[in-house]
């Protein structure tokens, strides 16, 4: 599914990877990877700029860190994030019983 | 060229620039060490994705900072007001009305230009030309805040009768908030470095819920009724004059008129 398909859900699916956790930018795509079971495979390169709005919005965090010699920016969520998180999960869960009930 | 190269030459070409610049060719790079076949995309589009993505974010960043600006101003303004006594007979008197003159025009296009910007940057998405809308608003509110906080300290100045505590603190009313309103104007105005120019964007209908949105033209006359009343109702009640009630309320009146027409277009009233 590319970026298009998912344009309007992408904000709620990054800070759903983050839910567990804090993690990098490449981490939180391979972990979008994973748990949609390959089906969200974005463009790699666009998931940043969501990361850096979703930050400036206070929603997510994020601090430098080592690994192996290497600075990576790492992400996490914010109370804020958490709780918007929460809204958008409602939100979808209406959304998509709506449009379940109406396609069956 | 390398990717990261040409990424930083698109970034600085789409506005994005400084310490954010530095991150985000870090963050790339990194991305790239752990996966170095990752197609990232087009550095032309993901600097195009990023302006995008941080105008919008700069935007309601702005508009948030002119209006905790202004709302600082409006405590000030308040307190610089209160338990004050005026003379009867003024001193200097055109001096001091023109400077409470524009005080009253300034602070009422601000909190106006300030609440539209608000109402518009809070929604979860915008497109270029309503963040441009909301920049537009925002810089309206600080240039009329900017208007408040000089005609208060002239209105301090001018006001030679007033005790020395009032002009001090009249003074300090419209010095302190200079700097928060600078720092947000230079906010905004990195905000609309970000936004490409383009588009339309819909007026007041559509930062008003459901039903109220269809009559927008009809609830900016009440607010204006409503404003006017109140200057009245303040006039005639607070100077105890008969004729000092309507007489500033046709002021009011002639003001909002004025108002709406010179920025109407500007602040998104109308579609």
């Amino acid at each position: 599914m590319t970026g298009d398909a998912l344009k309007g859900h992408l904000d709620a699916l990054v800070l759903a990877a983050l839910r567990d956790g804090p993690l990098h930018g490449y981490a939180i795509i391979e972990e979008l990877k994973r748990r949609s079971d390959g089906v969200f495979d974005l463009a790699e390169g666009t998931v940043y700029p969501v990361l850096h709005r979703l930050e400036a919005d206070g929603l997510l965090s994020s601090a430098w860190s080592n690994t192996s010699g290497r600075r990576r920016r790492v992400y996490r969520l914010t109370r804020r994030g958490r709780s918007s998180l929460a809204r958008r999960h409602e939100d979808w869960r209406t959304f998509a019983h709506a449009v379940e009930a109406v396609l069956a | 060229m390398s990717y990261l190269d040409a990424l930083r030459h698109e970034l600085a070409r789409a506005g994005v620039g400084g310490r954010r610049l530095d991150r985000i060719v870090d963050e790339f790079a990194d991305h790239l060490a752990c996966d170095p076949e990752a197609d990232l995309g087009s550095p032309r589009v993901v600097a195009e994705r990023f302006a995008d993505e941080l105008g919008l974010a700069q935007t309601r960043r702005a508009a948030l900072l002119v209006f905790g600006a202004l709302a600082l101003t409006a405590v000030l303004l308040a307190a610089a007001g209160a338990d004050t006594s005026y003379p009867a007979r003024v001193q200097n008197g055109w001096a001091v009305g023109l400077t409470g003159l524009g005080l009253v025009a300034g602070a009422q296009v601000a909190f106006v230009a300030g609440v539209l910007a608000l109402a518009r940057g809070r929604r979860r998405s915008l497109t270029c030309a309503e963040r441009r809308l909301v920049q537009r608003r925002a810089a309206v509110a600080l240039g009329a805040g900017i208007l408040t906080c000089s005609m208060l300290v002239a209105h301090g100045v001018v006001f030679r009768q007033m005790p020395a505590a009032w002009t001090a603190l009249t003074i300090a009313a419209g010095v302190v908030p200079l700097p928060l309103l600078a720092y947000a104007g230079a906010r905004l105005r990195s905000a609309a470095q970000l936004t490409p120019a383009g588009g339309v964007a819909p007026g007041l209908s559509a930062d008003l819920p459901g039903a109220l949105g269809r009559h927008s033209r009809a609830l900016l006359a009440l607010l204006g009724s409503l404003a006017v009343a109140a200057v009245v109702a303040q006039g005639s009640l607070f100077e105890r004059s008969a004729s000092e009630g309507p007489a500033r309320g046709v002021i009011e009146l002639a003001g909002i008129a004025v108002g709406t027409a010179a920025l109407g277009r500007v602040l998104g009233l109308f579609s």
